[in-house]
């Protein structure tokens, strides 16, 4: 509010700069920041292939912070706020194998991008001591794309033999415009009130496209448009019942209206802090939630096709309840510990039947899932460091998330794709002087769960007389698990004050020990050795920058 | 740079051990002979080329035919039939296949089957199955359907009725079209009236019983009695007419009453077939009743219904 200031990097693999002000001193202010990574420029000469040339990978990302904040008087204040942000990786191949009087040559491109918009418009107003508010504006978009495409030609001595093409393109977006409005009301010391309602348009675009013909991809049909209105009103209130016992009770009314149906759901939510000591605590919860957006992922290996969609007319919220149990303690030495458990219970989860496709099929997603239940359950672990030169935490989730749907995997349960059984995370900051910074992050997630065929069987000709079939088993959905994913980050920073403010050098490396994640697996023909592989794509190898960053 | 250089896009990676396991692919009816294939699995990543030419005739020769099995029956959980291996079996497109049989046991309905393959240093694969009871046809009702193009014949079109019984039952219908035809020796003589069965392939008029899986999907209808159980039903089929016919010729409709576990195999495994050109699509698990191994033993009960059609043909267009 007072004076102009900034801050801003220069690295190898992306940069930022950050702009603050006033616009009207001690009245308006402004905060401006932007960043974009250039790696897929730097890495586009180098990148290299096993199965041969012709290949151009790259990743990159950009993202623009704004905000003005207004001063109306003591009561009253202004906040206008914009993020846009967008991501995209992408990858061509393109490659040529001989064999014999055979020439096969295949031409693959596959993207994947998405971003998000965040506007927002809010106004706080304090009416009284005890009560004030925040009024709200805001504009959201969500984008998710992947394209796929191959085309694979076989010619014997210049004739064409046998010509394949494939094409899918899955886009997912939603655009949402809300109104909300958010009291707080302190009516004594022994009660905090919070309590308000909201309003949001959504407008879901789900969009699927696939096809063998190259022809057709000319001419894609529009996506498939579905608006809906969500309205909510909650109450909740913190109660100090006691020195030592405060509670948390909340109501959450929602509603769904899309089309003729409108659908409501009542959620009762209660937490409850109990202090054992004035170094010790015991926390309880339970809550009824429902979700009207769905995650549709596919079980299959391949490209993660995730697909936002909307409740439907026939198609009904999610709807969950969910408990937990916690215990904290504060160490002597700045430490801060605690260990809580949960389980979650979910009815009217989605996912797609065995064998969908959208491959030449009329019909939207709707026709092309089931609806069944889910269960999460797990123990979570935290200790954390927040005073002295060394600081940091730790934390380990060993958890388990499953589903089970009586239409397939013989109704038995089976892991959701993103079930996660163990999850680290460690980071650790150490002040070796004011001018000497180091920083380690480490982070370990187990595999995702996907569906891979375990044999391949014969089977007589569907048709008598006709050609023999091949098959393939899988003993159950989502049986197999892909490589965990963990990562060392290391980053040491250099701080010299200057006449006009600070300047850091960072010297980083992401992924330390190069560790090759897994992005997606599927399975690939090696024509160059002609057999069949299964193969684990990755995104990021080892990177090391250096920054220069300034503070002024 | 140097960072830059070692950007690998892809790595091999290992799939979880393989363990071969026996394939069977069996049939248990009353009337007809026992019919168990056995083969072996391969790993799912096998380049597998099913169809060479040997002296002109198609054969298989990637996935092993096992002969040497132990492959036995037991009836009601009492007696033991020891099948044997019958060396030159064709099966349509197959060629010296091979099968398991027996010639001294008759399946029965209503009897419990227990089929038990050991042998080949393979685990033990095993499955039981109960031989449904026959559904009556009460009548097939043929009719001339719409014509078609460069066809002597319209469309057969025919109704099937029979009273289903109360429980659940899944049926499998094929038509078979049988036309008459002169056989003329190199003189311009007629010597013999021959009967050339063809499959017809029949299609639901109303696909509210039943998926309609045109003719990569074989030549039988596939349903199941959720929405007529225990009741009469009437089925209205349309099927493809014999090509040619001076005779007139016969329209067969098998009803056949059969397990649920051969319904999801066959429902399943079309699917299957169905969506292997498109790598994004989802993975569909096969239904299979053999424990310890893979395939199917169905089960499953025939009953006939044949009419004689006096159609004459349209000219030849």
């Amino acid at each position: 509010m007072k004076e102009f200031g900034g801050e801003g990097t220069i690295g190898l693999l992306a940069s930022k700069l950050t702009l603050e002000g006033p616009i009207v001193k001690d009245r308006t202010s402004f905060i401006l920041s932007g960043r974009r990574s250039y790696l897929n420029l730097l890495q586009m000469p180098f990148i290299n292939n096993p199965l041969g040339e012709g290949d151009n990978t790259g990743y990159y990302f950009y993202d623009v912070n704004a905000k003005v904040n207004h001063i109306i008087n003591d009561n009253n204040r202004l906040y206008l706020s914009f993020y846009g942000g967008n991501d995209s990786g992408y990858s061509n191949s393109s490659h040529t194998y001989s064999y014999e009087n055979l020439t096969t040559s295949v031409d693959e491109e596959t993207s994947m991008g998405w971003g998000n918009v965040i506007s927002a418009l809010r106004w706080n107003h304090v009416f009284n001591k005890k009560l004030f508010a925040n009024f709200s504006g805001t504009y959201t978009k969500y984008h998710f794309n992947l394209l796929n495409s191959i085309e694979r030609i076989t010619k014997e001595e210049g004739e064409l033999k046998d010509e394949y093409y494939y094409h899918a393109d899955y886009r997912s977006g939603i655009r949402d415009y809300a109104l909300k409005a958010d009291f707080d009301y302190i009516p004594s010391i022994s009660h905090y009130l919070r309590f308000g309602a909201s309003h949001i348009f959504h407008r879901f675009t789900p969009g699927v496209y696939a096809t063998l013909l190259k022809d057709e991809v000319i001419d894609r049909p529009s996506l498939s448009i579905s608006d809906s209105q969500e309205f909510a009103v909650y109450v909740e209130d913190d109660i100090d019942l006691s020195k030592k016992l405060k509670v948390n009770l909340g109501l959450h009314y929602s509603g769904f209206m899309v089309g003729e149906k409108n659908y409501e759901s009542l959620q009762p939510r209660a937490s409850a802090r109990y202090l054992l000591d004035k170094n010790s605590s015991i926390k309880a919860s339970f809550a009824n939630m429902a979700q009207f957006v769905h995650l549709l992922t596919n079980a299959g290996m391949g490209l993660p096709t995730d697909l936002w969609v909307p409740a439907t007319e026939n198609i009904g919220p999610q709807e969950s309840w969910q408990t937990s149990l916690g215990y904290y303690k504060s160490i002597p030495g700045g430490f801060e510990f605690s260990v809580e458990g949960y389980y979650k219970d979910m009815e009217g989860l989605l996912e797609y039947k065995d064998g969908v496709t959208y491959l030449d099929i009329e019909g939207n997603w709707e026709d092309k899932v089931e609806v069944g239940r889910g269960r999460s359950y797990g123990m979570e672990f935290f200790l954390q460091k927040k005073t002295g030169k060394t600081t940091g935490w730790i934390g380990y989730t060993l958890s388990r998330s499953e589903r089970q749907f009586e239409q397939f995997n013989d109704n038995e349960w089976f892991p959701f794709r993103y079930d996660r059984t163990h999850d680290i995370s460690l980071t650790v900051s150490h002040q070796f002087t004011d001018r000497i910074h180091f920083s380690g992050t480490w982070v370990y997630g187990s595999g995702n769960a996907i569906t891979i065929p375990t044999h391949t069987f014969q089977t007589p000709p569907p048709n008598p007389n006709g050609v023999p079939g091949l098959l393939y088993h899988y003993a159950a959905r989502n049986n197999y698990r892909m490589n965990a994913y963990h990562r060392l980050d290391l980053g040491v920073s250099f701080i010299k004050p200057t006449r006009w403010g600070q300047r850091v050098w960072n010297v980083s490396v992401y992924n330390a020990y190069n560790r090759l994640n897994p992005f997606y697996v599927d399975i690939r023909r090696n024509y160059a050795e002609h057999r069949n592989m299964f193969v684990q794509h990755t995104l990021f190898p080892a990177l090391p920058s250096v920054s220069y960053g300034f503070k002024f | 740079m140097l960072v830059t250089a070692s950007c690998e896009k892809f790595i091999e990676i290992d799939l979880p051990d393989f363990e071969t396991k026996f394939v069977i692919q069996g049939t248990l009816e009353p009337g007809l002979p026992i019919h168990i294939m056995v083969s072996k699995s391969k790993d799912p990543l096998a380049s597998v080329n099913w169809v060479t030419y040997v002296d002109d005739v198609f054969g298989i020769e990637q996935f092993e035919i096992v002969k040497d099995a132990q492959v036995e029956i037991i009836v009601d959980g009492q007696k033991s039939y020891p099948l044997y291996f019958e060396e030159h079996f064709s099966l349509g497109g197959y060629t010296d296949l091979g099968r398991y049989t027996i010639d001294d046991l008759e399946i029965e309905e209503g009897k419990t089957y227990e089929l038990i393959v050991s042998g080949s240093n393979l685990p033990t694969a095993s499955s039981k199955v109960v031989i449904p009871y026959p559904v009556d046809i009460n009548s097939v009702l043929v009719e001339r359907g719409r014509p078609v193009e460069f066809e002597y014949f319209p469309m057969v079109d025919f109704t099937l009725n029979f009273t289903d019984p109360y429980e659940n039952n899944f049926y499998e219908i094929k038509a078979v079209v049988e036309p008459y035809q002169y056989e003329i020796n190199v003189w311009g003589d007629t010597v013999a009236l021959h009967k050339w069965p063809q499959e017809a392939y029949p299609e639901l008029k109303n696909p509210l019983y039943g998926e309609n899986r045109g003719f990569a999907g074989g030549p039988q209808s596939l349903i199941t009695d959720r929405l007529f159980n225990g009741r009469e039903i009437s089925l209205e089929y349309y099927c493809y007419p014999p090509s040619y016919a001076e005779e007139g010729f016969n329209v067969r409709v098998y009803l056949r009453n059969i397990s649920e576990d051969w319904y999801k195999y066959e429902t399943t495994a079309h699917l299957q077939r169905s969506n292997q050109a498109d790598p994004l699509a989802q993975p569909v698990q096969v239904h299979s009743n053999i424990i310890g191994g893979l395939g199917i033993l169905k089960a499953g009960t025939v009953t006939l219904y044949e009419v004689n059609v006096q159609w004459e043909m349209n000219s030849a267009q």
